[in-house]
């Protein structure tokens, strides 16, 4: 999960909305409820925390993913449940019996 | 296309020419087997000789059993068909409900119809699916003339008209409640009996996932809904495949995959890279052997499942990746997404970086601010171009490449780009402090610094810092004074102030006005804290209480600045060396303490032994006197004190900044002792070993032989593998190859006093040393030993009595004289041995 998916700002977000999108999240995970969560927003803040670290994050980080990490992302990503079309469901039910 | 026949097949002549009882034996056993249709092919042959009820009957169960056999492979139109044959050849219709029910999954729904129609009331009673099966085709697309049969039937007009609303809510997104409520008017003994429970199960999928799989668990095996019903609860429909615990979604039944994800909220190409990432060969980190290559397959599925998994993301992610793969990781990379010429000199150094061939990064960084130079008016590019030289600077350190001349024009450069930086700033005036000749660029960066910052305390402090350092103590109490409105409890501003109002008060001292003393010494009181008062500041008021004749003031304050000094060797020592500086003879003073005049003389008392602690106090207590001549007296006359205590158990921490206080303040010789008793006690201190032998040679590498070499290069691998980063520097830098000076100069010499000072005969001692010096080190290491002691090898009791410090003596001496081997001539010292060791330094 990249630091802006940890903290749930986009990618473009600045110095302020990035402050509250953290002091949210700390607050939905203080240390002394969930001290692994909150040590890795709190990693999370610390390389996206100003302009600054953000191009420092885009130009130098290097990080070798494991599949979790990719799989937790897509977890993230999971939209809406869609209802199938009718035309859909019908077809569904033909194809199983 | 010719079908292979079985082994026992026989053609039709041979088997019409068989006997009756061998082709009843033959169907018999051929049925028994499971080989029905060359069964029924006997049977008919059988029964075109002769009908006997017997064989009639027989012919008509394998019939049945070849139908069941092509149904349980979906060949229900065959299956039909057998059913059929059995029904004209053997007169047998038995088994409607299951020739019905393959009729209809032929799709002769017609035929079906008309024959359920005929028999509805024997069927109803036989087969209690197959009007769940009518009801589940007619809804489906497979039979639309089926719906439209059963749409005219008058039992079926109410609950199929119910079923068609109810599935058409549920797909137009009907609330549960509200599918609920049309659900309910499906009779309980409906032929959509289970479509309700499917839908409701559908309906409460992403809200109550627990009860969907309830109501889906439900249904029965033979319904015609069970199928579809299968598909949906999750621990069915999920799998657990990868280490860390996720769900990979795995549908059973591929074809209905894309519908089902839809139904938890994925689309099709976020399904298909869960089923590639979750695959167990492609998940989790390979550890050894084909690491590399299982690394370089897992990246490969991650590109091309970029769609499910996002463009964006998976730029980002590939970017981060490629310093840990391989060469094609990058070339793939730069295949499926477009790669600026920047980026590529960026993963290329960042890989290099990342296999530490940290010196081939350099070039690749120095590259990419080439690119980025033509665009410097852009802001980010500015900042781009700083954060790069920044990394430049880094490496540059890392690798040791890290003096003024490396890191002076890289890091002006980041200070232009990005002068908001304050690292930058403090990096380059830290790099000024630190050099030789760059005390005027020092003062001048940390003024210029505190244009730029200030209000931030650590810049104000490093300007204090270089004030000082030019004497320019005024400039220094005005920072100091700044600090102290940011932070008004800053003990080193404080000291600062302190000690301004105290530089002024020594001097009025010096004229007689007691009066300028006295304010002095009040305004350096305001920045007194109580926690803390400040023994040097009571040693003034002493001193002025002692030279206004109020030597019971005096006294008391001599007292309070031995508390103040928390070491009574400390304080004895800032009394000397503080009365000296105001104009007391420390004796006189020591009478107004009520004590004998020398009790307050370092080294009255020869038996003391001062302990480890108060020891440790000094170099804090003392570094600011380094430099003036009483503090030298000072040691001088502690020096049998300070040797004895040499080989006390210090605790690490004390003992090594004693040691950097005798290093700084060129007390070679104590140095040595202090670093040698260290190590006895602390071998694993590899520092203590670089501050022997920096002692031992004066603090000059052109004096190390080759057994303090070889010391310190294994005090080096042993740094390295504690991972103690100053030591190694330390070290590196004080083995690594210097320009050769003469030892005769102090270090912070600079070459112009030096051409002022020195002489022709100096110039020339100094020529014919360096060149016999350079000569000596060119030898083998015995034969530099067998020179040294005029051509015989000395024993190693006799080198052991010798001692360091004496075997550098006789170098010297060796030196000088010369020796006929090479080194012909005479001395080239003008007056003879002892000659001034590099330890007893030249002050200026």
């Amino acid at each position: 999960m990249t630091p802006f998916e940890m903290l749930g700002v986009a990618e473009d977000a600045s110095d302020t909305e990035i402050k509250q999108a953290y002091l949210q999240k700390i607050r939905d995970y203080p240390p002394e409820r969930a001290p692994q969560q909150f040590q890795r927003i709190r990693e999370a803040y610390e390389l996206i925390q100003t302009l600054h670290k953000r191009l420092e994050y885009r130009l130098f980080y290097v990080h070798e993913p494991t599949a979790a990490d990719i799989i937790e992302h897509l977890l993230q990503q999971r939209g809406a449940p869609q209802r199938p079309s009718c035309e859909a469901l019908r077809q569904a039910l033909a194809a199983s019996l | 296309m010719s079908k292979k026949k079985p082994a026992n097949h026989k053609s039709g002549s041979k088997l019409q020419d068989q006997p009756a009882a061998v082709l009843l034996q033959e169907a018999e056993a051929l049925a028994a087997k499971g080989n029905y249709r060359d069964a029924i092919e006997r049977y008919k042959i059988l029964i075109k000789r002769e009908p006997r009820a017997e064989w009639l009957s027989a012919l008509a169960q394998t019939y049945l059993q070849r139908g069941h056999e092509l149904a349980a492979k979906d060949m229900y139109k065959e299956a039909a068909v057998m059913w059929e044959n059995r029904a004209s050849t053997c007169g047998d219709s038995s088994e409607q409900a299951t020739y019905l029910e393959w009729l209809l999954k032929a799709g002769r729904y017609d035929r079906a119809m008309y024959l359920y129609q005929e028999n509805e009331a024997a069927l109803s009673q036989t087969a209690k699916n197959l009007p769940a099966l009518f009801g589940a085709l007619a809804l489906s697309n497979k039979a639309p003339g089926l719906r439209q049969e059963l749409a005219k039937h008058p039992a079926w007009t109410a609950p199929l008209a119910l079923a068609e609303s109810a599935l058409r809510a549920y797909c137009e997104g009907a609330s549960a409640e509200a599918l609920e409520t049309l659900l309910k008017q499906i009779p309980f003994r409906s032929p959509f009996r289970d479509l309700r429970s499917l839908l409701k199960a559908l309906a409460l999928l992403d809200s109550n996932p627990a009860e969907a799989t309830r109501l889906a668990a439900g249904i029965a095996h033979d319904s015609p809904y069970a199928s579809l019903a299968r598909l949906l609860p999750k621990p069915v429909r999920f799998s657990v495949l990868n280490e860390a615990g996720h769900e990979a979604v795995v549908c059973p039944r591929p074809d209905q995959e894309a519908w089902v994800a839809a139904l938890y909220g994925w689309n099709p190409e976020q399904v298909k890279a869960f089923q590639a990432l979750t695959l167990p060969a492609s998940a989790g980190q390979a550890e050894t052997g084909k690491a590399q290559a299982k690394a370089g397959a897992f990246f490969s599925q991650v590109l091309k499942h970029r769609r499910g998994l996002g463009e964006d993301y998976v730029r980002r992610l590939c970017y981060q990746w490629i310093p840990h793969l391989s060469a094609q990781a990058l070339h793939a990379f730069e295949r499926t997404f477009s790669v600026t010429p920047l980026e590529k000199l960026t993963l290329s150094a960042l890989t290099l970086e990342h296999n530490r061939e940290y010196s081939q990064a350099l070039p690749l960084w120095e590259e990419a601010l080439g690119l980025l130079k033509p665009q410097l008016h852009d802001p980010d590019k500015r900042l781009q171009a700083a954060l790069i030289q920044s990394r430049r600077i880094g490496l540059l350190r890392y690798i040791d490449d890290d003096t003024l001349a490396d890191l002076e024009a890289p890091l002006q450069q980041c200070i232009k780009w990005q002068p908001e930086d304050k690292s930058h700033w403090l990096q380059l005036i830290a790099l000024y402090r630190d050099a030789p000749d760059s005390k005027k660029a020092y003062a001048e960066w940390a003024d210029k610094a505190v244009v730029q910052f200030p209000k931030e305390v650590d810049v104000l402090l490093t300007a204090v810092e270089a004030a000082n350092q030019r004497k320019s103590f005024k400039k220094a109490a005005g920072y100091a004074q700044a600090v102290l409105k940011i932070d008004s409890v800053n003990a080193k501003a404080r000291a600062v102030l302190i000690e301004s109002h105290l530089g002024h008060a020594r001097k009025q001292f010096k004229a007689g006005k007691y009066e300028a003393v006295t304010k002095e010494l009040n305004h350096a009181a305001q920045y007194e804290r109580v926690a803390a008062p400040n023994p040097v500041l009571r040693i003034n008021q002493a001193c002025l209480a002692y030279l206004q004749g109020e030597h019971k003031r005096a006294s008391v304050l001599l007292e309070e600045a031995l508390r103040a000094a928390g070491s009574v060797v400390g304080g004895h020592a800032l009394i000397f060396l503080e009365s000296q500086q105001v104009g007391i003879e420390p004796g006189k003073l020591s009478g107004a303490f009520g004590r004998k005049a020398t009790a307050l003389l370092p080294g009255w008392d020869k038996k003391y032994l001062p302990p480890p602690k108060e020891l440790a106090r000094l170099p804090r207590l003392l570094e600011p006197y380094q430099e003036q001549r009483a503090f030298t007296n000072l040691l001088r006359l502690w020096d049998s004190w300070l040797k004895k205590a040499a080989d006390q158990a210090f605790e690490s921490d004390d003992l090594i900044g004693l040691c950097e206080f005798f290093k700084k303040c060129k007390e070679y010789r104590l140095l040595v002792q202090y670093a040698h008793h260290g190590i006895q006690r602390r071998p694993d201190l590899p520092l203590l070993v670089y501050y022997e032998c920096y002692g031992g040679v004066g603090g000059d590498n052109r004096w190390l032989p080759g057994i303090m070499e070889n010391r310190l290069e294994q005090a080096l691998e042993q740094a390295k593998a504690q991972g103690d980063e100053r030591t190694r520097r330390l070290l590196i830098h004080f083995l690594s190859e210097r320009p050769i000076r003469s030892p005769f100069f102090m270090e912070d010499d600079d070459e112009e006093n030096e051409d002022e000072n020195e002489g022709e005969d100096s110039k020339a001692l100094r020529n014919s040393l360096d060149e016999r010096m350079a000569k000596f080190q060119a030898l083998p290491e015995a034969e530099q030993v067998r020179r040294v002691f005029n051509g015989r090898m000395p024993s190693p009791q006799e080198l052991e009595e010798l001692g360091r410090e004496g075997f550098l003596r006789k170098i010297f001496e060796y030196l000088m004289r010369g020796d006929g081997e090479g080194d012909e001539g005479d001395s080239p010292f003008p007056f003879p041995f002892p000659f001034p060791l590099p330890s007893k330094p030249r002050r200026k």
